[in-house]
């Protein structure tokens, strides 16, 4: 492949990445996200379903229970089958990040092309004391690479890394 | 030339200015009331009392023309030994600097009134993410001329590539070359353009009636003169001849409007773009700002030898207008001398194109399919009964969508060199889109649960002007670009912007 295009020595390859997986406990933030979710939908639809006077809507309601909660369930799959999913690699000049099980994707982003980085914690994340990174290229796209469930520890020492190697050039 | 003014004291703008802000304030106020106006005027107790309705557009006119000459009176600015300093503002006063290595362009515009009176309007383009609007709205030319060598001069010194030598035009066109643009423009788009003004000023008129509690008499005036009009075949015909007929002439008069007298120069190694009918527009082109150039074609335009060519610039901050400069009427020779003046090596003459992987045939396949399979079942609906010959669509839909697939799956194709990447797309038409790889924001790898079968991915590219799409490239080539993108990216020494 691009036999034509010569570089000095071996590219370096994402395909042998060390990737690190995120931290165990967002599985359990993610967990608690979903039922949060789940027990406010759930319930807000029995609610709505048992007191209604329509009687198209009374013959039918167990169904339609039924398939929100077999939508929920599919969510909840999704949910935790994807986070073995997500991962992510830090190399000296660029980050990797990687999820989705339905839609896969890999995405890289140089250090050099960052704009600025982000350090968000969410209620239930700061609970466990975990940390979302977001990082900021130019363009029109709002948010261009985000990093959910890392060790608060850790997400500050790769915005450390990034912010020194941007303010380094 | 720069003598003869001088910039380091404060200085206002040319006294004709006040004219240029008096009919921006009218036509700002114009636009937002409208239709209160034409209601007023369409009112039949106007006869009774039209001193109140006289007094009133007195009123309406002195503050517009006190408002003019404070605006005026408010705004001066002056060029220090750093910066470009502004102060504008009535009551809410503003004092903007700008460092000059923050200045990117300085670009000329001028409206009818501008025109007319004789003076331009400058913008100043700058970097960062500064939504504010940096523009001197009257100008004399020469003063304007003046103040763009200052500010050139001054910015110089913080760029460093320039383009390639060379002065002279590149492209000038003739009117007759613009009605040739207007005649091949994609007339369907004119169309939906038109339809969806026409549905958003009736949504708008509606949307008044209906504060005005008129709203559901509109509606049975609507359905009532609708109901008279006898919905014929011939009708119709005659409706969508009329409505093309509008079309290609919407089309012409936008094409005349937006591209009247076109020209593409290079002065000093500085590509410059001038056009417009009513509004003139000088930009700038700046080698490291283009992030994208798209040179779009179709077949009537490829009979005539001309494209479509779009630069597409660096979006910075909230500013988004301008970010896409649009030529007309280009011809081969041109593009080449403009593709040279921009990017570094445009040269693919030893790569060989890539295709998709064959899923990507095979995906439109089936997503055309099950289009026709939706319309099939929609014939075999009762109240559509006997009407068997709904079916004959099938014989014409059929082998269109097989060659509406065929064509688009023939005109995709990428190619990499040294510096660049070149996509080629489209399916009646035909585009071809040029990035340089060091101008890459970051990449991605996507893989749908069917794609994963078939090893492939779609590769999205980011740069500063948005993403860009390779779709279902096998998995080794995938990863060999992905990896000699960012290797690109990384290596880069010249400034992406």
């Amino acid at each position: 492949m691009f036999q034509n295009i010569q570089i000095a020595g071996e590219l370096p390859t994402v395909t042998d990445l060390n990737y690190k997986r995120i931290q165990q406990r967002y599985l359990i933030v993610i967990l608690l996200n979903f039922f949060m979710v789940f027990t406010i939908a759930i319930g807000g639809l029995s609610v709505a379903l048992f007191n209604s006077g329509d009687h198209f809507i009374m013959n039918y309601k167990w169904s339609v229970i039924l398939v929100a909660l077999l939508f929920f369930f599919f969510v909840l799959m999704a949910g935790v089958l994807g986070f073995y999913k997500r991962k992510y690699a830090v190399r000296e000049r660029d980050i990797s990040y990687k999820e989705g099980i339905f839609w896969a994707s890999i995405t890289t982003v140089p250090f050099c092309r960052i704009q600025h980085v982000e350090l968000n914690e969410a209620p239930f994340s700061r609970l466990f004391k975990l940390a979302t990174l977001t990082i900021y290229t130019a363009g029109d796209s709002t948010s261009d690479l985000k990093i959910r469930g890392l060790n608060k520890e850790e997400a500050l020492r790769i915005k450390e890394f990034i912010t020194s190697h941007i303010n380094g050039k | 030339m720069g003598n003869k003014f001088d910039f380091s004291d404060f200085s206002k703008q040319s006294t004709r200015g006040i004219l240029v802000y008096y009919f921006k304030i009218l036509y700002k106020i114009i636009r937002v009331s409208w239709i209160l106006i034409v209601l007023i005027l369409s009112k039949k107790s106007l006869g009774s009392s039209p001193t109140y309705l006289f007094i009133g557009l007195g009123i309406v006119l002195v503050y517009v023309l006190v408002r003019a000459i404070l605006t005026f009176l408010n705004f001066k600015f002056k060029v220090t030994d750093n910066d470009f300093v502004l102060h504008k503002g009535i009551i809410n006063k503003s004092r903007i600097a700008i460092p000059f290595d923050k200045i990117q362009n300085i670009n000329f515009k001028q409206n009818l009134v501008q025109q007319v009176i004789s003076v331009v309007e400058v913008e100043i383009e700058t970097a960062g993410d500064k939504s504010v609007e940096i523009a001197i709205t009257a100008l004399s030319r020469e003063k304007a001329m003046a103040l763009k060598m200052l500010l050139l001069d001054k910015t110089s010194k913080s760029k460093t590539v320039e383009m390639g030598e060379g002065n002279g035009v590149i492209q000038k066109i003739s009117l007759l070359e613009l009605f040739k643009v207007s005649m091949s423009e994609n007339h369907f788009r004119s169309l939906l353009v038109l339809v969806g003004l026409g549905f958003s000023l009736y949504v708008q008129i509606k949307d008044f009636f209906e504060t005005i509690e008129l709203g559901d008499q509109l509606d049975v005036f609507i359905a009532d003169n609708t109901g008279a009009i006898q919905m014929t075949v011939v009708l119709t015909v005659l409706l969508i001849t009329i409505s093309f007929f509008i079309a290609i002439l919407a089309s012409f008069f936008r094409v005349l409007i937006v591209h009247f007298d076109l020209t593409i120069s290079v002065k000093n190694g500085v590509l410059e773009i001038k056009q417009g009918l009513f509004t003139k527009r000088n930009n700038i082109i700046r080698k490291q700002k283009v992030q994208q150039l798209i040179i779009a074609t179709n077949p009537l335009k490829k009979l005539l030898g001309i494209y479509n060519v779009a630069f597409k610039q660096a979006i910075s901050g909230k500013q988004k207008k301008g970010t896409v400069l649009h030529i007309v009427g280009t011809k081969a020779p041109q593009i080449d001398t403009l593709k040279k003046l921009i990017f570094s090596n445009s040269d693919f003459t030893e790569q060989a194109a890539y295709k998709p992987h064959f899923y990507y045939k095979r995906k439109m396949f089936i997503r055309s399919f099950i289009v026709i399979l939706l319309l099939n079942i929609i014939y075999s609906f009762p109240h559509l009964n006997g009407a068997w010959e709904w079916y004959l669509c099938n014989g014409f839909l059929i082998p269109f969508s097989i060659w509406m697939v065929q064509l688009k799956y023939n005109k995709r194709f990428y190619k990499v060199n040294e510096e660049m990447l070149w996509l080629g797309s489209g399916q009646i038409g035909t585009t071809d889109q040029f990035v340089e790889c060091f101008k890459i924001q970051y990449v991605s790898l996507k893989q749908t649960i069917f794609q994963k079968r078939y090893r492939i991915y779609d590769v999205y590219i980011q740069t500063a002007s948005g993403k860009v799409r390779i779709p279902s490239v096998p998995e080794k080539e995938a990863f060999n670009l992905y990896d000699y993108l960012l290797y690109k990216s990384q290596t880069a020494t010249q400034a992406w912007m």
